[in-house]
C-alpha cells in the first residue's frame, strides 16, 4: 500500500535528504553526521547531529478577490556540534549549499511488512527567501557542565516557498 | 532558442526618497502599530504551541515598550530583566534543550532565563539525583516573530508603495 506525504512533510523530507547527501559529499566531506527530523531525537544520538524541522506556514492570497494561496513554510535547522569551530564550519556550508535553493521532492511511501521506503519524485524548486542565523547561548562559564548537546548549537530559521499557488 | 534576461533594478535609496520619506508620518504610525502586532503575533504563538496546562506567565510577561520622539519610532518586545523575574524558563521555552524533569533538577543544574545555575549540591560535593533527562522541545518564538516582522515591513513599505 503507498500513500504520499502533503508539501510540509516533503518539505520535510526534501531538505533532509539533500543536507544528508550534500554535506557528506566533496567538497564538503563531513563524517559521522547525522540528519535527522524534530529536536529530541538529536539527544539520542552522537554529535554533530543537524535536525529539521517544518513549523508555521502563512498562506498569502494570491490577488484580491481569489481563493488560490501562496504558501511561505518557516523551516528550523538545529545544529548540534562537538565543539564551537565546528558549529561555525557547519552552520556556514550549511547556508552555502542552501541559499540557492534546491530540489522539492515529493515522496511517496510504500509499505511491504515492516519496511516502509520512501520514493522521492522531483517537482520544482524550493526557495530560499531568508536565512536568520542564532547561535544558542546559554551564557555558561563552563560549558562542560552542560548536556553535551546544549554546549555547541546554532539555529537556522529559514523562510521557504515553493512558488506554487494552491 | 530564446533567452530572456531580467536585470532587477534595486535601489534602497529610490525606495527611501520614493515611498518612505514622502510618507514619512504613515511610515512612522504603520510601524508603530507594527509593535502591538509584533506582540500579539508572538503571544498567540506561544499559544499554539504550548501542549496541556500553562500558568501564561510565559505570555504575560512578554510586554512592548515603545519610545517615541519628534523623528523616531523605536520599540521592543520583552524586558529580558523583567522576564527572569516573571518567566525565568522563557529562554529555554524559546531554544529548548535538555532540561528538568519532577521534583529535581537533573545533573548538573538548571535555566534560569537564559543563564544557566549550577545545582548548589555540585559546589557541596553531594552526590546528585538521577533523574530521568527531560529534553524541552524548543518554540523558538522569538526567531519566528523576527521572520514576521520582516514580512510586516515588506507589507508596510508595499502599502506605501501604493499611495
Amino acid at each position: 500500500m503507498a500513500h504520499k506525504y502533503r508539501v510540509s512533510r516533503n518539505l520535510e523530507a526534501s531538505f533532509i535528504e539533500f543536507l544528508n547527501i550534500t554535506l557528506k559529499e566533496t567538497p564538503y566531506s563531513w563524517e559521522n553526521l547525522n540528519v535527522i527530523k524534530g529536536f529530541a531525537n538529536a539527544y539520542e544520538l552522537p554529535t554533530p547531529t543537524i535536525a529539521v524541522r517544518a513549523e508555521n506556514t502563512v498562506y498569502d492570497k494570491v490577488e484580491v478577490g481569489s481563493n488560490s494561496f501562496m504558501r511561505t513554510v518557516q523551516i528550523f535547522i538545529d545544529i548540534f556540534a562537538s565543539d564551537d569551530g565546528m558549529r561555525l564550519d557547519l552552520k556556514d556550508c550549511i547556508i552555502e549549499i542552501l541559499k540557492d535553493g534546491l530540489i522539492y521532492n515529493e515522496y511517496t511511501i510504500t509499505k511491504s511488512g515492516r519496511t516502509a521506503t520512501a520514493t522521492p519524485t522531483p517537482n520544482g524548486r524550493i526557495r530560499i527567501q531568508k536565512i536568520n542565523d542564532t547561535p544558542i547561548d546559554f551564557n555558561v562559564d563552563d560549558k562542560s557542565k552542560l548536556d553535551i548537546h546544549d554546549r555547541y548549537r546554532n539555529l537556522l530559521t529559514l523562510s521557504v516557498s515553493i512558488g506554487r499557488v494552491e | 532558442m530564446i533567452s530572456v534576461s531580467i536585470t532587477p533594478k534595486f535601489d534602497s535609496k529610490i525606495i527611501y526618497d520614493e515611498f518612505i520619506e514622502k510618507n514619512w508620518f504613515e511610515f512612522q504610525s504603520e510601524l508603530f502599530d507594527a509593535g502591538s502586532t509584533m506582540l500579539s503575533y508572538m503571544q498567540q504563538y506561544i499559544t499554539s504551541k504550548v501542549k496541556g496546562e500553562s500558568t501564561g506567565n510565559l505570555i504575560r510577561s512578554i510586554k512592548l515598550y515603545s519610545e517615541t520622539g519628534t523623528a523616531s519610532v523605536s520599540w521592543g518586545i520583552g524586558l529580558i530583566s523583567e522576564m527572569n523575574v516573571l518567566a525565568p524558563y522563557w529562554h529555554i521555552i524559546d531554544v529548548g534543550g535538555s532540561g528538568f524533569k519532577g521534583d529535581y533538577h537533573f545533573v548538573p543544574g538548571f535555566f534560569n532565563g537564559n543563564k544557566f545555575v549550577y545545582n548548589p549540591m555540585i559546589a557541596e560535593g553531594k552526590s546528585l539525583p538521577s533523574g530521568v533527562k527531560g529534553i524541552i522541545k524548543p518554540m523558538h518564538y522569538v526567531d519566528a516573530t523576527r521572520l514576521q516582522l520582516d514580512r510586516e515591513i515588506q507589507r508596510i513599505i508595499t502599502s506605501l508603495k501604493g499611495k
